[in-house]
């Protein structure tokens, strides 16, 4: 995914500006950024969903209206009506509608599709059930199913933990960690201490880009892109991705 | 007086009432379900109330002599023209969705009042009453074969387009980026959503139109796991409902309109109340076990 020199936003004023980005494939890569800094911005353009102002960008070398065939959106899963009924077959067959078109029916190969991808997110059992009635670790991983079965290049996923307690959270990137072997993971939050742990290269937006091409945020591309002083505070060895810093032995910066 | 079943069953008015009814009810089945989970009750609301605009219309054309130009034609013309005018996307961007849906309300129904005060009596055989409130004791031949048109047209489009539609009022970003053209498939829905109000409006009239479209589907939806049942249930409602509501409404001579609704809206609250109770019991069941 190549990104340059873009803006984009509504009724022609730019939310975000000045946006170079380059995602290899196989990379796993946050972006994080406060709220309202226009994460949601960036991937509308990057699904298509909203035209650039100025800039380019391009998804496995072609456009997003035809390059986003290559990813897999996995939406905020909060957003849905839990009075929908539908069942979890039913969610993740809507992931084969790229590859059936207008055609007004799922065929074979799309249902054992589904059920390949409700099983690689751990769900077998479940395609019946009552996506409404699933826990919020459960639907969240119903919507990576949802995203899988077109099998994509890459993964793109919006706040995917947000509202799912620490062990889910876990399990979930855990999850992620195993298909980042195949695919690209492109994974968007607001929350740093989440993204951090996981991700190799990880860039701030708010309204610009900041990025350096390490797992490592530092202090200043965070007090750039939040506009104001950042608590780093890093817990322990394994999950550190701070820059080594002065008062490193109090595993925490100012 | 009594009454005699089997007098109302074999005569005709009353055959062409339980028809009109039914399949009303065929109609509500598939698009109530689809107005109810994509929350448009309200856009359902203004269209129909347009449709007073249109009836009062076509009896007005009527009145200059246009003989031919029966009131469901003015109805179709009004709610189908209301139903594109709310799908014009840069109007929505523009202005609040639901003022919109607000301005197109009323301005159906101001038009209906003033077609009907140039109306000659004697081309206009029911009373503004009876349009906004029912009038399925006079449903004619006429009216029988284009309600069965419509209901046709809802049935092709509905399954034809029932994958993408299933999309659209789940998740219609996801259903965008996966190439569903819903522009177009939200335009669809509209229309579709016209043509069953205007089947409705002999049916139960233009006021309680809402009521066939939202309640059989809200009471199916708490039973159902998937669309698909989901619109099957909520057309078997409707089509008992209403005859019974047709039925109780002979007998009893009350409104009939009225007593249909009447009639949908405490099944409605029953089935709420029995849910209610349902997993009071079962969860009481399980944290005793």
């Amino acid at each position: 995914m190549k990104i340059s020199k873009l803006a984009a936003g509504y009724d022609e004023k730019a939310v975000i500006s000045d946006v170079d980005l380059e995602v290899e494939h196989g990379e796993y890569f946050g972006l994080i950024g406060p709220n309202g800094g226009g994460k949601s911005t960036l991937l509308k353009v990057i699904l298509g969903l909203i035209p650039p102002l100025q800039g380019t960008v391009m998804v496995y070398g072609e456009p997003p209206e035809k390059g986003r065939r290559h990813i897999g959106y996995v939406p905020q899963y909060s957003h849905f009506d839990k009075d929908y009924p539908i069942s979890v077959m039913d969610v993740v067959l809507m992931g084969r509608r790229r590859n059936r078109g207008a055609w007004p029916w799922y065929g074979k190969e799309d249902k054992k599709a589904a059920r390949e991808a409700i099983s690689a997110v751990g769900m077998d059992g479940f395609e019946k059930r009552s996506v409404g009635k699933l826990s919020g670790g459960q639907k969240q991983r119903v919507f990576i199913a949802r995203a899988l079965v077109g099998k994509p290049r890459m993964l793109l996923l919006d706040e995917p933990t947000a509202s799912v307690d620490a062990r889910i959270e876990e399990s979930i990137y855990k999850l992620l960690k195993e298909l980042n072997r195949e695919m690209t993971i492109v994974l968007v939050t607001h929350d740093i201490g989440v993204i951090s742990s996981h991700v190799e290269t990880v860039a701030c937006l708010n309204r610009h880009l900041f990025k350096n091409n390490e797992p490592v945020i530092t202090p200043e591309m965070l007090e750039e892109s939040y506009q104001c002083p950042v608590d780093l505070i890093a817990h322990g060895i394994p999950h550190r991705v701070l820059a080594p810093h002065e008062h490193g032995d109090e595993g925490g910066i100012r | 007086m009594t009454f005699h079943l089997m007098d109302y069953l074999t005569a005709p008015f009353f055959q062409q009432m339980l028809v009109a009814g039914i399949l009303a009810s065929l109609a509500c089945g598939i698009i109530g379900s689809l107005v109810v989970v994509k929350r448009s009750v309200f856009i359902a609301g203004g269209i129909s109330h347009t449709t007073f605009g249109g009836i009062g219309f076509a009896y007005w054309l009527q009145t200059i002599g246009l003989d031919w130009f029966d009131p469901l034609f003015g109805a179709i013309l009004f709610a189908v023209g209301a139903a594109l005018i709310m799908s014009v996307r840069s109007l929505r961007d523009r202005f609040r969705e639901d003022s919109t849906i607000g301005m197109l309300w009323v301005l159906g129904m101001a038009a209906g009042i003033i077609f009907l005060h140039f109306v000659d009596p004697s081309v206009r055989p029911l009373s503004a009453e009876a349009i906004l409130f029912g009038d399925i004791l006079l449903v004619s031949t006429t009216d029988i074969m284009i309600i069965l048109g419509l209901v046709a047209i809802i049935y092709i489009f509905g399954l034809v387009f029932f994958k993408d539609l299933k999309m659209l009022t789940f998740d219609e970003e996801f259903a965008r980026i996966s190439g569903v053209n819903t522009s177009f498939l939200n335009t669809l829905l509209m229309v579709l959503i016209a043509l069953t109000v205007v089947i409705l409006i002999k049916v139960v009239g233009v006021v309680l139109i809402i009521a066939m479209l939202t309640i059989p589907a809200a009471t199916a939806n708490i039973y159902t796991r998937n669309l698909w049942s989901m619109m099957l249930l909520a057309s078997i409602i409707g089509v008992v409902l209403t005859t019974a509501g047709i039925l109780f409404s002979s007998m009893t001579d009350l409104p009939p309109g009225a007593v249909i609704v009447m009639t949908m809206g405490s099944i409605f609250l029953l089935s709420l109340l029995g849910k209610a109770i349902y997993s009071k019991v079962h969860s009481f069941r399980e944290s005793n076990s």
